[in-house]
């Protein structure tokens, strides 16, 4: 039988209680992986709580789980860790954020000076010509695209689609041009872009529409209406 | 090592794969010489590469590949070598893989902004994860990193109260439960479950690998204390000793403290309240007969295996689900590579 604690504090062990002591190491490392587990578990279980109060400040949980039960509930409720369930909550509404992010990042203003109305996230742009256009006439529209991102767009250009009226009658894509023909954006820095539609002879009047949109740069397109007389 | 030859090429490729990209993170312009050129320094001074190898390796063990994981690893093998160039400031330690620290060749200040700079680099690679893995994964990969980083944070303020303090009733449990914290969450936890997350884009029991982590980190950092203690310096890469001189409770002090006669326990602590620079070599040498005294060193040694063990039966239930193959067979194997390695 080995020393009691208090004979080992008293005097120093011997070589034969040390090699004693050494006998008991795979019990006293058993407990201390046992130690271990428990230990993880009390952490994990704090760090469920410091979760919770993370996630009452910042999102409507309920709100945020309604919007596809089948999905929360395979998701969530699989492996019964709540802490799953906190973390896909605050995930999800984050992934939302993030999202809405990069779509945000370049929006387009009409008008070539500083606009009075900013397009709202995620809807396209309008762009409406003023005065009417005739025939074998040109109109210009110039549009202000601000990039308010951290970083410079990708090198892009537009595009437009036919225009058509209500009643069918089409004004052909190749009828825009645009002026840059392709540009950059510096991070939060806003470029011009002049849109030149030439109207053809003998197009019917109308109110025609047509689609101007960037390549490289899905979010960033606007519709541009304008009336033949 | 004899034997763990494949752990180390695997490790290797993937350090080697995370230096290319932190390198690659480094601003072309200034300021250069006391900030840039510096924040290569400790990763080219070859790490294990432990953080980027269970990231990529669990990765690739859920059928993902390379190029989705190699951001997250980046950010984790950068985030490490920050904790690192803080960490020899907080210990005041002299050398760092074989080389002085940061702060002992360049001064507090540039080495305390050096690691800040990491830090913050760190967070470009997470952020360029968003066109790779969409916005959803990448932010359940930054929640994960947030979760590491002030879990390590933590962990350190635990361990640096404890030498400030000067405490020495400390337990088992206390050492545990700061080594969950300061070393297991950021070393392999947290890799572990970044590289299954984006594998299976969130599709598999990531609390799986917890306990599988934590065994194993546990391992590690008891390894390398004993390292610490009676590695060689050539291969270990810092002072022998060094934990003794800077009074950090390894479960080895805590061990001898718990076993201690009550007048060793009084001398024992008024070294460790004696500043580190007025500390004697003679005190230091007591200190190891103390350990050997008692064991302590065997005690780790045996702790260091059992959690191993623990390690490996966790291994087959965290990772059911991998694909047999170099991937699984690679992280079987470090769990045994963690305490028998000698740097």
């Amino acid at each position: 039988m080995g020393p009691t604690n208090s004979q080992q504090e008293e005097k120093p062990r011997a070589t034969g209680e040390r090699e004693d002591a050494l006998k008991n190491f795979a019990q006293t490392t058993s407990r201390l992986v046992k130690q271990a587990a428990s230990i993880l578990e009390e952490e994990l279980a704090a760090g469920i709580g410091a979760a919770k109060q993370v996630e009452e400040k910042l999102f409507d949980v309920p709100k945020l789980r309604s919007g596809k039960p089948e999905e929360v509930m395979q998701r969530f409720r699989r492996d019964a860790h709540e802490v799953v369930d906190i973390l896909m909550d605050v995930l999800q509404g984050a992934a939302s954020a993030l999202g809405g992010m990069a779509e945000r990042a370049v929006k387009i203003r009409s008008g070539a000076a500083a606009p009075s109305e900013r397009m709202e996230p995620g809807k396209t742009a309008t762009v409406e010509l003023q005065q009417p256009v005739k025939g074998g006439q040109s109109a210009e529209v110039p549009l202000t695209l601000a990039n308010d991102s951290d970083a410079a767009t990708p090198e892009f250009s537009f595009f437009a689609t036919d225009f058509v009226s209500a009643s069918g009658e089409r004004i052909p894509a190749a009828s825009a041009t645009f002026n840059p023909p392709s540009l950059v954006i510096a991070p939060h820095a806003a470029e011009k872009v002049t849109v030149t539609v030439r109207v053809p002879e003998g197009t019917p009047a109308g109110v025609y529409s047509g689609l101007l949109q960037a390549n490289k740069l899905g979010q960033l397109r606007a519709v541009l209406i304008l009336k033949v007389e | 090592m004899a034997g763990f030859e494949l752990v180390e090429r695997y490790l290797s490729e993937c350090q080697e794969l995370a230096l290319a990209g932190i390198l690659a993170l480094l601003p072309a312009g200034g300021p250069r010489r006391h900030l840039y050129d510096l924040v290569g320094s400790y990763p080219q001074r070859g790490g294990k590469g432990l953080r980027p190898g269970l990231c990529i390796g669990t990765c690739r063990a859920f059928g993902g590949n390379t190029r989705s994981a190699l951001n997250s690893a980046i950010a984790l093998e950068l985030f490490h070598n920050a904790f690192l160039v803080h960490d020899d400031v907080e210990d005041g330690s002299e050398y760092r893989r074989g080389l002085p620290t940061l702060h002992a060749e360049h001064g507090l200040a540039i080495a305390v902004n050096v690691g800040d700079a990491m830090n913050v680099l760190s967070i470009r690679p997470l952020m360029q994860n968003l066109p790779l893995l969409g916005p959803e994964l990448t932010w359940r990969v930054f929640a994960e990193i947030e979760h590491m980083v002030r879990q390590s944070v933590e962990g350190q303020a635990m361990e640096l109260g404890w030498v400030r303090d000067n405490q020495c009733d400390l337990s088992e449990d206390d050492y545990l439960r700061m080594t969950l914290k300061k070393t297991c969450w950021y070393t392999c936890i947290h890799p572990c479950r970044i590289g299954a997350l984006i594998a299976t884009a969130g599709g598999c029991d990531l609390d799986g690998f917890n306990r599988f982590g934590y065994y194993m980190g546990a391992a590690f950092q008891i390894q390398d204390d004993l390292l610490n203690l009676t590695g060689d310096r050539a291969k270990y890469g810092k002072e022998i000793g060094g934990d003794i001189w800077e009074g950090k409770r390894t479960l080895m002090l805590i061990h001898v403290f718990n076993h201690a006669s009550p007048a060793e326990k009084t001398r024992l602590s008024r070294f460790l309240s004696t500043p580190r620079t007025e500390r004697s070599a003679r005190d230091v040498r007591w200190v190891y007969r103390l350990m050997d005294k008692y064991g302590s060193i065997e005690y780790a040694r045996a702790a260091a295996r059992e959690l191993a063990e623990g390690a490996l039966r966790e291994f087959q239930w965290a990772y059911r689900d991998a694909l047999p193959g170099p991937h699984k067979d690679f992280l079987e194997s470090i769990v045994l590579y963690m305490i028998q390695r000698e740097l």
